[in-house]
């Protein structure tokens, strides 16, 4: 199914988007990920993967106002879309059954 | 803040990023350089920025055009420039004539230099067979100098068409002279002894006859010019002439054809052609071996055969030669191209190809281009001062979204119509003006004309890209700079203050006095030669070479007979045409001197001033020698009457010193000389002395005692007034050509000032009126317009004037070693000129503000 499959990086950075809600852009979500999973990424990975799930429909995105911050620039914010959510949701139901049918008798 | 980062990488970035994801990238970029310069300092931060910079070097993130821009109509914007390029130049008729005249006198020199050096260097390319004909140039050791002579061993052109397979065509040259007479026409002329394959090899046009005619040894064949001489009417083929040759030996001929007017890029033309055959019977007492050498050999080879494979047959010959004159040594022999012959005739002695030298080429070329170059930092001067009334414009067009690059292009565009309008301005002067001009005064005529139409178009396309992109750039870049916004709250100044056009001004001004000294003083220099004394008295005397004693006696006789004639002498050598070189010993010096053996009246007749000592007395002088000043000099002698010198194994004692005369032209030094008298043998001269105005008649009455005397010869008598005509003549020539020359140059000089000049003064016409509603007076607001240039022209003038003295005077030295030194004449006269055609042109704009009135001026807008 071309155009809703995502990769592990991309499924990280989009749980990140919503997770950090409305403050998500490029450093905030490369910020997050380090902190929670210690894997530091480049700025510029954190921004080619944000534009592809922009093509994809996953998240949206808008310029932030401008501010003293950054020597003036503004920032770009990104939001989950009903389709990143689903997305995430199917992952999640996919990963929660099979995860189910793990024997526990395996572990004890 | 005070840290930011890397300044070089953020343009990086800027450059190649996609604008419109520019902001958010640089944002985050930035965000984390500012994080780590606490977290890990400035430097460790800065290459970290550097490193996310090449990070986002990404496809996705790299600017590319959209097919969107490609949609603007290209034509219609370009068919705009060329309108308002058109307009802007009318708008302005007095920049734009001032640009166009000045662009247009420098184009029409340097056509005209084109012209001339392209013709120079097209010489002899008339001839069909140029690329397989060769002069076969010897390398010679001639006391211990390496030399390239145009003379090859008569023998070589024979052997090397019997032994070498793909000789397709082989002529010697061999020069000679004698009298041709035709019934009762005799003259004097230069003869070439060829092979009959010359008028094979060469293709000087015919007139009459066939190109087979030298095959018989009785026929020859004349130049044009030589059959209109003799044969003015009707068609000589067949007549027959007979010519006595220097050495008395008498032949008779039939003509066998005429040919046409030489070609203009003919580098060497035929005179009067004579078989080789005949020239070995005409000289049958003398032999010819390997040591005899003819004035040139020519080959052609056979198509698809290399100069290179003649070299294998060369040792040999070069072994005979060696062996038969070993005072001569030829070290080998070169085939030289036909057309080359012409470029490098400087480099080879005797010299069969004329041509000119390449230094006339060389020094036309550096004054084109100097001109050129004044011509083009003119226009760049007015332009930027001018694009003050265009500022508008060109805000409005980058307000409009015009970028910096349509600005340069429209400018360009402009500066190429103006170079186009030029380049045509310029090419018609030089057809009307400088061509006809510099025509008359260098010896040939050269044609307008180009040597092929390639060389005309690239020329021409050269130039008019050359000029325009050279003069253009500046102005377009530097106008397309502006911001809009400065210009529409009128905050951009320049021009006036502007470093870049003060030097490229300083630097004009300093081309044009350097030039304006340099050539006054060559005019001075060239004015003096031509009223120097010559140190002898040439007025009233009649010179006539004469061949034998027998013309000697019956002529003296004669000449003894008439009242009119004061004075009649004869001498071996004639001062100005003839002189010996010779060497003289005293104690164990050797001086080299020249030589004249007079009898005894001859320095009275020539009126030679004595300094010291006495003339020849009749019949007792015989070991006695007089000498001139420089001689006097070079020996060093206090008191010359008591010494004496050995000449020939002879003793002669000085008996008179004479003041230094000119032996030869200008462009000779003076050299030690001296007279001994001999008895009347041997003379080669005879000298009559008369009044001025008597100088006609006694030539007349000279003329037809000779003819009774000696009809089989030309009566050829010289004015001895009259012998330096052609230094005269082509020193009026130079003078011509180097007062154009600085015209030039003082006119685009002014031309570029004023251009300027009204420039600024247009600009600040106002501040002017102000002035003068205030109370200045016309004179205080001319201070003030010539404050900024008087110094220029100061600086310009001291750095100026000594180049061109110095440069000059080493060129003066080395022309004319006799030249008398520079007055002070050119400096005043170059000066005064300067200064007074630079005060028209300032005041001439003075009287604009003086005539305008302040109340409308300022009332304006």
């Amino acid at each position: 199914m071309k155009g809703t499959h995502l990769g592990e990086l991309e499924e990280l950075i989009l749980l990140t988007v919503g997770a950090l809600a409305d403050q998500a852009y490029g450093v905030s979500v490369m910020d997050e990920i380090a902190e929670n999973t210690g894997r530091s990424l480049n700025i510029s990975a954190v921004h080619s993967v944000l534009k592809r799930l922009e093509g994809k429909g996953m998240v949206r995105s808008s310029m932030g106002g401008a501010t003293n911050e950054r020597g003036g620039r503004r920032k770009r914010f990104f939001v989950l879309t009903n389709l990143g959510k689903k997305a995430l949701d199917d992952s999640m139901e996919v990963r929660d059954h099979l995860y189910r049918r793990i024997p526990d008798i395996l572990f004890n | 803040m005070l840290h930011k980062p890397p300044k070089f990488a953020l343009k990086l970035l800027r450059w190649y990023c996609n604008p419109a994801i520019l902001e958010e990238i640089e944002g985050d970029a930035t965000e984390l350089f500012l994080r780590r310069i606490s977290s890990d300092g400035n430097r460790k931060a800065k290459v970290r920025f550097i490193w996310d910079v090449l990070r986002f070097f990404r496809w996705s993130n790299i600017k590319r055009t959209t097919t969107q821009k490609q949609h603007i109509n290209n034509t219609a914007m370009i068919l705009n420039y060329f309108k308002t390029g058109l307009r802007s130049l009318s708008k302005d008729k007095v920049t734009s004539t001032i640009n166009i005249v000045g662009l247009a006198l420098a184009i029409g020199c340097a056509v005209t230099t084109f012209i001339f050096v392209d013709f120079f260097l097209s010489m002899d390319t008339f001839h069909s067979k140029r690329h397989t004909t060769y002069q076969i140039i010897s390398h010679v050791t001639n006391n211990g100098e390496k030399q390239m002579w145009s003379d090859a061993p008569i023998l070589l052109g024979p052997e090397m068409k019997d032994e070498i397979p793909f000789i397709d065509l082989m002529t010697r040259i061999e020069f000679g002279s004698g009298n041709m007479r035709y019934n009762d026409l005799v003259f004097n002329e230069g003869i070439e002894f060829v092979d009959p394959d010359y008028l094979k090899m060469f293709d000087f046009p015919i007139k009459y006859g066939r190109r087979n005619a030298l095959d018989n040894k009785e026929n020859i064949f004349i130049s044009k010019k030589v059959a209109d001489k003799y044969f003015p009417q009707d068609d000589p083929i067949g007549k027959q002439v007979s010519i006595k040759y220097d050495n008395g030996f008498i032949a008779s001929y039939f003509i066998g054809g005429v040919f046409d007017k030489a070609p203009d890029l003919a580098s060497f033309n035929p005179r009067i052609l004579i078989s080789m055959e005949s020239f070995f019977e005409v000289n049958h007492d003398k032999s010819y071996d390997w040591s005899y050498y003819a004035d040139g050999v020519f080959v052609s080879l056979k198509p698809g055969h290399d100069p290179d494979e003649l070299e294998r047959f060369f040792p040999e010959w070069i072994v005979n030669q060696n062996n038969s004159n070993p005072q001569f040594r030829t070290n080998g022999f070169e085939a030289m191209m036909l057309t080359d012959l012409s470029k490098r005739n400087h480099e080879i002695l005797s010299s069969i190809a004329g041509g000119g030298h390449p230094a006339g080429r060389i020094s036309l070329t550096v004054i084109s281009i100097m001109l050129m170059l004044l011509a083009c930092s003119n226009y760049v001067n007015i332009a930027v001062s001018s694009a003050t009334k265009r500022l508008k414009e060109i805000g409005l067009r980058k307000a409009l979204g015009g970028t910096r690059k349509n600005i340069i292009r429209q400018f360009l565009i402009e500066n190429i119509i103006t170079c186009f309008l030029a380049v045509l301005l310029g090419t018609f002067l030089s057809f009307v003006v400088f061509m006809p001009g510099f025509n008359a005064v260098i010896p040939i005529t050269i044609p307008f004309e180009f040597s092929s139409l390639l060389s005309m178009s690239l020329f021409f396309t050269g130039i008019l890209f050359l000029v325009g992109l050279v003069s253009g750039a500046y102005p377009a870049f530097f106008i397309s700079k502006f911001q809009p916004v400065h210009i529409f709250r009128g905050g951009e100044k320049f021009g006036r203050k502007s470093l870049f056009s003060k030097i490229l001004l300083t630097l004009q001004f300093m081309i044009a006095f350097s030039t304006i000294v340099g050539s006054f003083i060559f005019t001075d220099t060239s004015i003096q030669l031509a009223n120097k004394d010559l140190g002898y008295t040439p007025e009233g005397v009649v010179t006539i070479p004469i061949k034998n004693a027998q013309e000697y006696n019956g002529l003296k006789n004669k000449a003894l007979q008439h009242s009119d004639i004061h004075a009649v002498s004869g001498s071996k050598g004639q001062i100005g045409l003839y002189d010996r070189l010779t060497t003289i010993k005293y104690e164990d010096n050797d001086l080299q001197v020249n030589l004249y053996l007079t009898d005894e009246a001859y320095l009275k007749t020539m009126g030679l001033r004595l300094t010291d000592g006495r003339y020849f007395n009749k019949g007792a002088d015989v070991d006695k020698a007089v000498i001139n000043q420089r001689l006097l000099s070079e020996m060093g002698w206090d008191d010359p009457l008591n010494h004496h010198f050995i000449f020939e194994g002879k003793r002669y004692d000085v008996i008179g010193v004479v003041e230094d005369f000119q032996l030869d032209d200008f462009y000779f030094e003076i050299r030690p000389t001296m007279f001994l008298a001999i008895k009347d043998e041997n003379f080669n001269y005879l000298t009559v002395k008369t009044s001025l105005i008597k100088e006609v008649e006694i030539n007349n009455y000279m003329r037809d005692t000779w003819r009774e005397l000696a009809p089989d010869d030309p009566y050829e008598g010289v004015y001895q007034s009259q012998i330096m005509d052609d230094f005269y003549r082509e020193n009026r020539s130079n003078i011509y050509i180097i007062i154009f020359i600085s015209g030039l140059t003082l006119v685009l000089a002014c031309i570029g000032l004023y251009g300027l000049i009204a420039y600024n003064i247009s600009k600040r016409l106002k501040e002017f009126s102000v002035r003068r509603v205030l109370g200045a007076n016309l004179f205080s607001i001319t201070q003030n317009i010539n404050k900024d240039y008087i110094w220029i022209l100061i600086i310009a003038f001291v750095l100026g004037a000594p180049l061109g003295m110095i440069q000059m005077t080493q060129l003066i030295k080395s022309i004319y070693p006799e030249a008398p030194g520079a007055t002070l004449w050119p400096y005043v006269i170059a000066m005064l000129i300067m200064f007074i055609s630079l005060g028209v042109t300032i005041l001439s704009q003075v009287r604009r503000v003086a005539k305008s009135n302040p109340a409308s001026v300022l009332r304006s807008e």
